[in-house]
């Protein structure tokens, strides 16, 4: 037990501030997204819960929108909405980075040089724009979401991925596996991975954060799932009455969807900073 | 410059093939969705004479191949089809709304630019408190999505304060004259700029202050310390040289988030630009608007990105070895 | 069984010099350049020369970690150029590698247990608990024990010296013919060089007449405590072959004499006596040239050397030599 205590201690004295903060803000909105049913009294996206355009009160903390619906609701859906969809596309655009990123490095040559100048075009085409039409042409509906931002924003990774692959290739160890036999399927899992890997995964949050933007972005243009709740949405929301000075519409939604971001970035340059130390002095 | 030569036309044939690629992703894309791709090429149209056209035009009812081959000829010749809505070519109202949208992205970067490379190079050379409150606010910074950074900026210096224009270009009650029309539209410009501004002065402090930590720790710079010149002059001659280099690859290679940013901020604050027109394509589900908006971004983000090489090969020759 | 393990012909291995994207140079630089020897089984070889005079890649060509410019490799009277990646893979056990590096040899995210149990369970069907045990023997004829206790640490967790075992341990494992050491004791201090050359005896005595070293070095005493045979290379090419003992108490090519003379000797008299020569930088071999490659340092190079290689004859003691002095 107090063995326990002090590695724990151990653990958090090695922390840095931003990770901390980072772990800290993430943590409590992940549960807050998880327990959206039980911290709301009122359904999500339901009209005429109270009068429309009313600031905020007891009955209703973020006010009422156009309708008459309870933006407190609609927000605290809207953040399980941004981390799911930022996790999921994440998720996508990791392992198509991961794969591509592992097989230019690896067997190098001709194939490297495709992946490669494949992932520098796909690095430059503006790819919330292309989000954008894939979602707007396939119809907004989640799946198509999550999909299209997926897709869309694996170049990070696969650069990231193909250069930790090149430097772990060059090791010895992984002529060794060969001079024992070893397959390059189990060469690439045993060996290379487990090392090519673990330097990428800071970038994941960062890749989180920006996905959870770029949703919020479509959901304020206007192309969002209209069954689910997100923070994007409810910025258009805001976006098309905001003439009518109703700052509530816009500023809690907006403060929560900082929050997020903010977060997955403290999270991803502490991790970096926490893996790397000698980075320390670089970073923020 | 043989190296510089080779190095240009790779990547001028990178940008040929991505412009390519563009065009048959779009294509694909129109052949991809729910239902028949006429509804998508002419709009949601009931005009039998119309819809027939447009089939006609887009050679629909030929081979898949041949579609994609006209499709390419089409665009090549800048013919982007025709919005039904404001019964006008695709690619004359993009091009209408080309100059205010490069308008906001110009100023927003000159203002990025100085406000950002300054902080940076502070936050680099001070250390200490200066450091951490720069570093804090440029991590805020780029944290704040900027199209609620436009919302809240709105909300406060036009509809409370009353300081500026809720939106527009213009003055639409008077109409100014010769210096003050160029005024008019400067004063409508300080939100939407400083908005688009604010994430990016945050972005190029992160990479300025990077570039010139890294720059300090050079041998380069210790000789000068060395040498003996005055630091000040060390920082600007020396380190901030060698940094501002990748600062310039970063802004060139990020024209994509700038054009996205500035299409974002131009409907909040209903800037005349490409970015309110796609607002408007997107509510209107007016489809060949959004894929022309696709097609002339992607063409102005390669564009950029061409510039951005030539200049960055002339300014650093090392780039040619690769 | 034959008596002859490895037979090597005429192996040849040029890397171009890459310019650019673009143009491919038609220079090269050989880094094996007509290579050719014979080895019997049990036989013990040393390969000596500077860095650079391709004894690592002859090792990985060997090997085929990659793959040649021109020539075979005959090993157990199989062209292992000719076989396929999966009948190459199911010959790797009985030709083993240890590494330059170390450190860099091993996987720093695999215990011991791993890094070894990996063998066995590529090439055999033992249980958990055989293989278990297997790593404990070879712990132990190693010199790492307790077992239990290096099983469970980390590359990170070892020194230099017990790295080294556990590198030698992997290539033991699964019973080679042949072990190609690259300078295995280069990263060690003089103590623990002292232990590694007598494990390596140890084992050779263990499974005396199974068992073949090519012990890769530029450290001549190494090579003279060691090995039976001995090979020197310079920029690729085989300049003496023959008795270690006749090459290192009487060499005959004048880079083998000045690699020699190289070598500190304990004994302050012959210290004093001898004269060291050492000249001229070593050139890089390219296409273009002809001639003697050790040519702008020796000290005996006539205008013929300047123009044409020459070729390795066999002198009467049984070595061979390529240098225009004895042919």
């Amino acid at each position: 037990m107090i063995l326990l205590f002090h590695s724990l201690k151990k653990i958090f004295s090695n922390l840095n501030a931003r990770l901390l903060i980072g772990i800290l803000l993430t943590g409590v909105l992940t549960i807050l997204g998880i327990s959206a049913p039980l911290i709301t009294w009122y359904p999500p996206l339901t009209a005429m819960l109270g009068p429309p355009y009313q600031p905020p009160s007891f009955q209703h903390p973020f006010g009422t929108d156009d309708l008459g619906g309870d933006i407190y609701t609609n927000t605290i859906y809207g953040i399980r909405t941004s981390l799911i969809v930022g996790a999921l596309s994440a998720l996508i655009a990791l392992i198509i980075g991961i794969i591509i990123g592992s097989v230019a490095g690896y067997y190098g040559g001709f194939l490297e040089d495709l992946l490669m100048r494949i992932t520098d075009m796909a690095f430059i085409i503006p790819q919330f724009l292309l989000a954008l039409i894939i979602v707007t042409i396939l119809g907004p509906n989640i799946y198509n979401i999550i999909l299209a931002i997926g897709v869309t924003s694996w170049p990070g990774i696969a650069r990231m991925t193909r250069a930790t692959t090149l430097s772990v290739k060059q090791q010895t160890f992984i002529e060794a596996a060969k001079v024992l036999g070893l397959s390059d399927i189990k060469i690439i899992f045993s060996e290379l991975l487990p090392n090519s890997l673990p330097p990428v995964i800071p970038y994941i949050t960062l890749q989180i954060s920006s996905n959870i933007l770029v949703e919020a972005g479509l959901g304020f243009l206007g192309v969002s799932d209209p069954n689910v709740p997100s923070l994007g949405m409810l910025l258009n929301n805001a976006q098309q009455h905001i003439l009518m000075n109703v700052w509530w519409m816009s500023v809690f939604p907006g403060v929560i969807l900082s929050l997020m971001i903010l977060g997955f970035n403290l999270l991803g340059d502490g991790l970096i900073e926490y893996m790397n130390p000698r980075l320390r002095r670089k970073m923020y | 410059m043989p190296g510089l030569a080779t190095f240009i036309i790779r990547r001028i044939i990178l940008y040929i093939a991505l412009f390519f690629t563009v065009i048959v992703v779009t294509f694909l894309l129109v052949h991809m969705a729910p239902g028949d791709p006429t509804y998508i090429l002419a709009g949601q149209v009931n005009d039998p004479e119309f819809i027939k056209a447009v089939r006609h035009r887009f050679g629909l009812d030929k081979p898949l191949y041949i579609q994609l081959l006209i499709y390419i000829e089409n665009v090549l010749k800048g013919d982007l089809g025709y919005s039904y809505f404001r019964a006008e070519p695709v690619s004359t109202l993009i091009l209408s709304r080309i100059p205010a949208t490069f308008l906001l992205i110009l100023t927003a970067m000159f203002i990025a630019s100085l406000i950002g490379i300054t902080l940076g190079t502070i936050a680099a050379y001070k250390r200490g408190l200066a450091d951490a409150v720069i570093s804090l606010l440029s991590l805020i910074g780029i944290s704040i999505p900027y199209f609620w950074l436009g919302q809240l900026m709105l909300i406060t210096f036009s509809l409370n304060l009353n300081l500026f224009p809720t939106g527009g270009m213009i003055s639409l009650t008077t109409s100014y004259q010769g210096i003050y029309y160029y005024l008019d539209v400067l004063y409508h410009l300080v939100l939407p700029a400083t908005t688009l501004a604010i994430f990016n002065i945050a972005y190029i402090t992160r990479v300025t202050r990077g570039n010139v930590l890294d720059a300090l720790s050079q041998d380069f710079i210790i000789t000068a310390k060395a040498k003996g010149l005055p630091e000040r002059r060390i920082i600007f001659r020396h380190a901030l040289r060698n940094a501002i280099i990748p600062v310039i690859t970063f802004i060139g290679f990020n024209t994509g988030t700038l054009l996205v940013g500035a299409i974002v901020t131009e409907t909040i604050f209903a800037w005349p630009g490409m970015g309110s027109l796609l607002y408007s394509s997107l509510q209107l589900r007016d489809y060949p608007v959004m894929l022309g908006i696709f097609i002339y971004g992607a063409l102005i983000v390669i564009l950029i990105n061409l510039i951005v090489d030539i200049l960055y090969g002339i300014l650093d020759p090392r780039i040619r070895r690769g | 069984m034959t008596d002859e393990l490895l037979k090597v012909e005429h192996l040849k291995k040029y890397f171009p010099i890459r310019k650019s994207f673009f143009k491919r140079s038609s220079l090269y630089i050989k880094a094996v350049d007509d290579v050719s020897f014979i080895m019997r089984r049990g036989e013990i070889l040393g390969v000596v020369g500077e860095s650079g005079s391709g004894k690592t890649t002859l090792a990985r060509l060997i090997l085929r970690l990659i793959k040649p410019t021109s020539g075979t490799v005959y090993f157990d009277n199989i062209d292992i150029f000719k076989l396929s990646e999966k009948e190459m893979r199911r010959l790797r056990p009985k030709m083993q590698m240890i590494f330059q590096d170390v450190t860099a040899s091993l996987n720093p995210r695999k215990n011991v247990r791993d890094i070894l149990a990996q063998v066995y369970k590529t090439h055999t069907s033992l249980s958990k608990k055989e293989i278990d045990q297997n790593i404990e023997k070879l712990l132990i004829s190693v010199g790492l024990t307790p077992p239990h206790i290096f099983m469970n640490r980390y590359p990170h967790e070892l020194s230099g010296g017990q790295r080294q075992r556990v590198n030698i341990a992997r290539a033991i494992a699964l019973e080679p013919e042949l072990i190609i050491a690259d300078e295995p004791t280069s990263a060690l201090d003089a103590s623990l060089k002292r232990q590694i050359v007598d494990l390596f005896k140890h084992i050779y005595e263990e499974r005396k007449g199974k068992l073949s070293y090519i012990i890769i070095s530029h450290d001549i005493s190494l090579i003279y405590s060691l090995t039976q045979k001995t090979l020197v290379m310079y920029l690729g090419r085989m300049v003496e072959y023959g008795d270690t003992k006749k090459i290192i108490h009487d060499p005959k090519h004048p880079y083998t004499m000045m690699l020699i003379s190289a070598v500190p000797i304990p004994d302050p008299d012959i210290e004093r006596n001898r004269k060291i020569f050492i000249g001229g930088e070593p050139m890089t071999l390219e296409s273009a040239f002809t001639g003697c490659p050790f040519y702008n340092r020796c000290p005996f190079a006539t205008e013929k050397c300047k123009k044409e290689t020459p070729p390795l004859v066999r002198l009467d003691d049984g070595r061979y030599v390529a240098c225009w002095l004895y042919s």
